[in-house]
């Protein structure tokens, strides 16, 4: 069980990570993750283990950032401009893992407009897997799986932060 | 098709100099995917895709739905995915085993995997079944790399292949017991771009420094290393193997070990590294493991559809003419740890597919081509080092990794098959 006061702390650093990965304010959703945090988007929906399976996006800490820089290098075409866009989250569920960490659980559709090239209205839709921790009295992100319905199929570009 | 209709080849692709319409046109891939797909040799499957009998992947050949389906015999054949009444697909997964027989769902029909029509229900009210089994592709299997064609007399595969399969002996002898297996799952990379586009981007040398300038930017790497270096100081090449097989030979710029890996001066290599190059020597002796180590996997296109991308295994298949999927997988190794393997499959996810560091630029600068184009054709260039190109010891023709001379290469097997 959580208290009322920590589910809103957790909807508050969701709909922020949310806004910040939709404004593409990469360093404000840079800030927000633990030095140690893994992010992850895996392709089998059935077995999905990293060591033996390929995902779409399996980033180390190091490889998060190195994402964050080709992002803000301004030549990252696939994101030139960045993808207008606005990501819907619902259905939270939050489970208290120990003492400082949750495991959040929560559904979203994101609409992206892919205005790099095809100018496309795309829809990405699926469930997310956080696991927040309490750091120095802050609330952060240490782990973000994405599921994505449709990861199995062909997909178009995904540079942005889902 | 009648003869004003017919669109003369020879013209809209000549040395060097592409009229755009080769993209965009409707008839023009309908022709490509007969001649090139149907009636030519094109990747489908890897043998250890299907490792028992009963697996079998769902594949297409240009359009068409078809099984790579493993036999009691242990043979790989590649048989229709429509069953022979009224068409309905037989197997909608994308893999799976299908026990002894396939049972079609919509009236029950029976087919051996040699695609053998064995029983319908109520058979006393059918007649004249006998022709009714399901088609069957003419199949190569080359170092387990499955091709296969829908015409029944095609050039011998092996001509086909030519020196593409010097190109796979050197991917497969990147394990020590010289065997790939590609069971880690493949992602699909949705391009709205001519297959073409795609085929060209792979093996251009020239575009590093500026499609993939935000990496360049971002990270220690000889990436980095080749986007400041001049024109002369680039070592590596480009490379005409013949048949519309070309390559980017990398290693030519490699400096240290295992660079294909991710080491180098810098960043030292792992325990599970250095086991690998041991293992290497143990197989091949110094001599040939020492250039194993330092070459590591080609990168280059086997025409019309595989890409041996270093350590990945990538292929197209065409959907629509402005629509082409390309799926990719790592190309895991027998005979090494299970950390080797992981650590290629790590790097798959960095190099390729929708959210890595370099494809999804090379997607949108392709996708802004294939815009550009609607507005009217143009005569695309691809003459660059036309003038400096030359045969080297092989006999093949080799040139600076800028050069065009890749390209070039796809385009004289693509005429040559489309005035036929
Ligand atoms: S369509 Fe397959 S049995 Fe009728
Ligand atoms: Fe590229």
């Amino acid at each position: 069980m959580v208290s009322d006061e920590e589910y809103r702390s957790i909807c508050n650093l969701l709909y922020k990570e949310a806004r910040f990965a939709d404004n593409a304010q990469y360093d404000d959703w840079e800030s927000l993750l633990t030095d140690d945090m893994e992010y992850w988007v895996p392709i089998n929906r059935e077995d999905p283990n990293p060591a033996t399976q390929l995902s779409l996006l399996y980033d180390n800490r190091s490889r998060v950032s190195t994402r964050i820089r080709m992002l803000k290098t301004g030549v990252r075409h696939a994101q030139v401009p960045p993808s207008p866009m606005t990501r819907l989250i619902s259905n939270i569920e939050v489970e208290s893992l120990n003492e400082s960490e949750y495991k959040v659980c929560s559904a979203f559709m994101l609409g992206e407009l892919q205005i790099q090239s095809t100018k496309d209205l795309h829809w990405w839709i699926g469930r997310t897997e956080h696991i927040f921790r309490r750091v120095d009295e802050t609330l952060r992100i240490a782990r973000k799986r994405v599921d994505l319905i449709n990861s199995q199929e062909a997909v178009p570009s995904l540079a942005f932060l889902i | 098709m009648s003869v004003q209709n017919a669109i003369d080849y020879s013209t809209i692709v000549k040395d060097g100099i592409i009229n755009s319409r080769v993209y965009k046109d409707e008839k023009i891939f309908e022709d490509e995917i007969r001649k090139i797909f149907h009636n030519g040799w094109s990747f489908v499957a890897h043998d250890s895709e299907i490792p028992n009998p009963g697996d079998y992947v769902r594949r297409s050949i240009g359009r068409e739905p078809y099984l790579v389906i493993r036999n009691r015999d242990g043979e790989v054949n590649v048989i229709s995915n429509k069953c022979t009444h009224r068409g309905t697909l037989l197997c909608q997964e994308e893999r799976g085993n299908v026990r002894g027989a396939i049972t079609c769902w919509y009236h029950g029909w029976v087919f051996g995997l040699n695609g053998d029509l064995k029983s319908v229900p109520y058979g006393a009210g059918s007649k004249d079944l006998d022709h009714k089994c399901l088609p069957k592709a003419t199949v190569g299997v080359y170092k387990g790399f499955v091709f296969a064609t829908l015409n029944p007399n095609p050039v011998d595969f092996m001509d086909y292949l030519g020196e593409g399969a010097s190109l796979i002996d050197r991917a497969v002898e990147s394990s020590p017991v010289g065997k790939i297996r590609l069971n880690a799952g493949w992602a699909k990379f949705l391009y709205k771009t001519n297959w073409k586009l795609q085929c060209e981007n792979n093996i251009d040398g020239y575009h590093v420094n500026y499609v993939h300038a935000s990496l360049a930017r971002s990270i220690e790497s000889r990436y980095n290393e080749a986007v400041l270096a001049g024109e002369d100081e680039l070592k590596t090449t480009a490379v005409d193997w013949g048949n519309g097989h070309s390559e980017l030979f990398l290693a030519a710029g490699f400096s240290s070990d295992l660079e294909w890996l991710g080491y180098s001066d810098k960043k030292p290599m792992k325990p599970f590294a250095k086991a690998y190059c041991d293992q290497l020597r143990e197989a091949y002796g110094d001599n040939r493991a020492s250039r194993i180590i330092h070459d590591g996997p080609p990168h280059a296109l086997i025409f019309p559809n595989l890409f041996l991308a270093e350590t990945n295994i990538v292929y197209y298949e065409v959907d629509q003419v402005g629509v082409t999927v390309q799926r990719h997988t790592p190309m895991l190794l027998e005979g090494v740890s299970d950390e080797m393997n992981t650590r290629i499959i790590r790097l798959c996810e960095a190099a390729l597919g929708p959210s890595s560091f370099f494809l999804p630029d090379d997607g949108v600068i392709t996708e802004r081509q294939d815009l550009a184009f609607d507005g009217g054709p143009m005569e695309i260039d691809l003459r660059r080092g036309m003038g400096r190109e030359d045969r080297n010891g092989m006999g093949v023709m080799e040139s600076h990794v800028t050069d065009e001379v890749t390209n070039r290469a796809f385009w004289s097997r693509y005429k040559e098959v489309m005035v036929a």
